[in-house]
């Protein structure tokens, strides 16, 4: 998927409309997830969305090709959220109920009756975590990026990806046993 | 719950479905940049490669410049080293090269000291030898007066003839007469000398007379016979005149070609000067006479028989035409000896 994605991204960078359709195509789940899971509504991540493609394709022309497209693509997904994050809007959470009826690509966490709860408390305290630590929580596990993936997509260093995931499953793990979180 | 657990829950989180119209809208908004031969970046362009790893690459020119000049000056410290050993072990000999060096130098002034006292030596003992020989001259000067003292009282006696008082002087005056003749052949032969170079200088032909040949004498004073005190010797040739000359110039305008025939003569001394160049002292037996045939002056020895009646030697008639025995021309029959 990866040499297609580059294969079309080149293509749309000559100009390819056919090209830039299947790439929307191959990627607007995912970043819509992804905004999603940080916003809390529909509305607002249909509409980041569509500011993060819009961005894609003004910017196509400075991809210098140093990095994978979906992780140039979720580095554009990140200021996006960053700029909306600055209008003083506060994400709502996500209740377990919503959670319970996204679709997942394997079998759900939430099939299991072992697992339910346990999901249910991680993805709750995951929304609670710092903002630094969540980002990186979502790209690395929600959206599958690798760890120096998500490191280029925030613009920060792999050791610092690293030490926050470090953190991140500190807090989960002493919140699954104890719950004492912090709030956002 | 540990890590893995809590990984793999969160690694399996559901994924929110989008709106049913998001791709539309997507899809309607695309609005791809105008196309641009720039924009496509070539990944195979050395140019983004030389960027991207200039600095490294200037590190590591700079970092091999230092080393490169860090093993040059190290390859220098390490030569002046060596160098400075070795003038250290040259300064360690020159004091024993200095004191040879002075040792030297004093054997060399004993040497030349030694040198200067054999040459005396050897000078003393040539005086010696002189002062011995001069001793035993001196004593033989007293023997040779004791014997003359003797010769003298023995030459007084009565019956004995004496001695002429007048005999050394006598003969000084021989010697000083010989010696004029040998400075009047000097003189002629260099007259003859002369003539000869004219001559050819002029198709062979003698000069015509003593001025001609001004520039092949030396100087006016050879034409004077050291032994005639009338004549004085002209200053210079441009005051030269027939009272300047002692000889007597006997073949003007002849022929270099006739050896025999006389050139110049001295009067007081009798000696001739022949055409070849050569001199001859003709004394007392011996004169010159006129060949009427030619007017030219030839030697001849009236003591000896004529040519061509002596000892039956007969010359043809090519060799006494050469000589002058015979006028040059034919219908004139050959005379004997006899040119007077």
């Amino acid at each position: 998927m990866s040499d297609h994605a580059e294969t079309l991204c080149d293509r749309a960078g000559a100009g390819d409309m056919s090209a830039a359709s299947e790439l929307v195509g191959l990627f607007y789940e995912r970043i819509f997830a992804y905004f999603r899971r940080l916003c809390g509504n529909d509305d607002d991540a249909a509409d980041l969305t569509q500011k993060t493609f819009f961005k894609v394709w003004t910017s196509l022309a400075s991809f210098q090709r140093r990095s994978r497209f979906a992780t140039w693509l979720h580095g554009i997904a990140h200021h996006v959220y960053v700029d909306w994050r600055r209008t003083n809007r506060s994400a709502e959470l996500q209740s377990n109920e919503w959670w319970e009826g996204c679709p997942a690509d394997g079998p759900s966490p939430f099939e299991d009756a072992a697992e339910k709860d346990a999901a249910r408390q991680l993805f709750a305290l995951v929304e609670r975590l710092e903002n630094g630590t969540r980002e990186v929580v979502h790209l690395h596990y929600y959206q599958g990026l690798s760890l120096s993936e998500t490191a280029e997509s925030l613009g920060i260093a792999t050791s610092t990806v690293k030490y926050r995931l470090r953190e991140a499953l500190d807090c989960l793990r002493s919140e699954t046993s104890e719950p004492k979180l912090r709030t956002v | 719950m540990n890590d893995e657990q809590i990984e793999e829950i969160l690694r399996r989180a559901p994924r929110p479905l989008a709106p049913a119209g998001l791709l539309t809208k997507l899809r309607a908004d695309l609005a791809l940049p105008p196309r641009s031969p720039t924009a496509r970046v070539n990944r195979t362009e050395p140019a983004p490669f030389l960027r991207r790893w200039f600095p490294a690459l200037s590190f590591a020119a700079i970092l091999l410049t230092c080393i490169v000049a860090g093993a040059v000056q190290i390859n220098q410290i390490v030569q002046l080293k060596h160098e400075n050993q070795e003038l250290r072990v040259a300064t360690r000999n020159l004091e024993q090269l200095r004191r040879e060096h002075a040792e030297y130098q004093r054997l060399q002034v004993e040497h030349q000291d030694l040198e200067r006292l054999r040459r005396d030596s050897a000078e003393l003992q040539r005086l010696r030898a002189e002062v011995t020989q001069l001793r035993a001259q001196v004593r033989e000067i007293g023997t040779l007066r004791a014997e003359n003292q003797q010769m003298l009282s023995t030459a007084q006696q009565p019956g004995q003839t004496p001695p002429n008082p007048d005999f050394f002087a006598q003969a000084e005056e021989d010697m000083r007469a010989k010696a004029l003749s040998i400075r009047c052949v000097n003189n002629l032969k260099q007259i003859g000398l002369a003539a000869r170079i004219w001559a050819n200088d002029n198709s062979d032909i003698l000069p015509p007379n003593w001025l001609s040949m001004s520039n092949e004498l030396s100087t006016p004073k050879i034409l004077i016979c050291p032994a005639d005190s009338a004549r004085a010797a002209a200053i210079d040739w441009v005051s030269f005149s027939a009272a300047n000359v002692s000889y007597e110039y006997l073949n003007p305008n002849g022929s270099e070609e006739e050896p025999q025939v006389v050139l110049a003569r001295c009067p007081i001394h009798n000696h001739v000067c022949l055409s070849d160049g050569s001199v001859q002292q003709l004394g007392k037996n011996r004169r010159i006479t006129r060949n009427p045939n030619d007017g030219k002056y030839y030697v001849i020895d009236p003591t000896q028989p004529p040519a061509n009646q002596g000892a039956n030697f007969k010359l043809n008639e090519e060799m006494l035409r050469r000589y002058g025995l015979i006028p040059t021309n034919a219908a004139a029959p050959a005379t004997s000896g006899s040119y007077e």
